[in-house]
């Protein structure tokens, strides 16, 4: 028995986050444009009373910028002792599966803790820890990952 | 991205900025009421009728909180007139006046001058600044409206009345 997973894609990549690190799944709302941010952030949204940065996950991953859609999501997760939350295309589901350490070491690519594959899919598993400090992979690199090891 | 879709997204935001278990119960439908020229509205829960008074029986040498005393289908009833406490300086409007009948320990009349009918109140759009601290001051609502919980406001208006009873003798 493996790690639960939320399983979710972006950009036609599926990736995951364990499970004790997403608080909810809801669908996307209008997001607040932060003016002078850092391009990893793509906005802020109000959670609840509270000021909830929004992660641009595309950014990070290296993956093509889009539009957010109404039929998107945005998972609310941990980073470390904040929350904050990030945009996916679609939410998929739960899943159970071991984690298997990405080869090399983790310099650039902090945000990625390893590959899994749960739910028949082989996924990128994220680590919600470094959604606010990890360095934008370099284009394409997050599928080579999740290529290489397919 | 169509307005459509933007206005769905505004929506999705604005619930999600409620504060959590007020979503099921967000809306609430309220009793709009006029009481001189200012707008109320007050919750349903612990009002048992509105009903017209057709006659209203004065009574003398009391403070302006006592209306009068009203016959309810064989039962008498006190009726207040909340006017002096909510420091309304507009006189009595009406040739018919309304009375609220609230659920006290005992059945009590409250004056009103308009029923304006039921209104559906967003508790999240209810403001309580520059408002009284008050237990019965719920807030005012984005048209002005001033929500009031009409028991609280009653006992509040009671208990002072009987403090200044009590007091009274103790004046030089």
């Amino acid at each position: 028995m493996g790690e639960h997973l939320v399983t979710f894609v972006v950009d036609g990549l599926v990736c995951s986050l364990p499970m004790e690190q997403v608080e909810q799944v809801v669908a996307m709302p209008a997001i607040t444009p932060l003016p002078g941010a850092d391009p990893r952030v793509l906005g802020v949204i109000d959670l609840h009373g509270s000021p909830c940065l929004v992660i641009n996950l595309r950014r990070l991953l290296g993956l093509r910028e889009a539009l957010i859609q109404p039929e998107q999501h945005l998972l609310i997760v941990k980073a470390g002792q904040r929350i904050c939350a990030v945009g996916v295309d679609q939410a998929l589901d739960v899943a159970s599966g071991d984690v298997l350490t990405v080869p090399g070491d983790r310099r650039g690519g902090e945000l990625i803790q390893g590959l899994s594959p749960s739910g028949g899919l082989l996924n990128l598993v994220l680590d919600s820890a470094h959604l606010l400090d990890a360095a934008p992979l370099a284009p394409g690199r997050a599928r080579d990952l999740a290529g290489s090891t397919a | 991205m169509t307005r459509n879709s933007q206005q769905v997204l505004v929506e999705r935001a604005r619930r999600l900025a409620m504060p959590l278990g007020d979503g099921a119960d967000a809306r609430v439908t309220m009793l709009g009421f006029t009481l001189g020229d200012e707008g109320f509205v007050t919750a349903l829960a612990g009002l048992t009728e509105a009903t017209p008074v057709s006659h209203l029986a004065p009574l003398r040498n009391v403070p302006a909180l006592y209306a009068g005393i009203a016959n309810v289908r064989g039962a008498l009833i006190p009726v207040f007139d909340l006017r002096s406490v909510l420091n309304i300086r507009a006189p009595r409007t009406g040739t018919l006046p309304i009375m609220l009948v609230i659920d006290t320990p005992q059945p009590a009349g409250i004056w009103v001058d308009r029923l304006d009918g039921l209104l559906s109140v967003e508790r999240a759009t209810l403001r309580r600044d520059h408002g009284p601290q008050a237990a019965w001051f719920l807030g005012r609502t984005p048209d002005l409206r001033t929500a009031i919980d009409l028991r609280a406001l009653l006992a509040e208006a009671l208990a002072h009345q009987t403090n200044r009873a009590a007091e009274a003798p103790n004046r030089p």
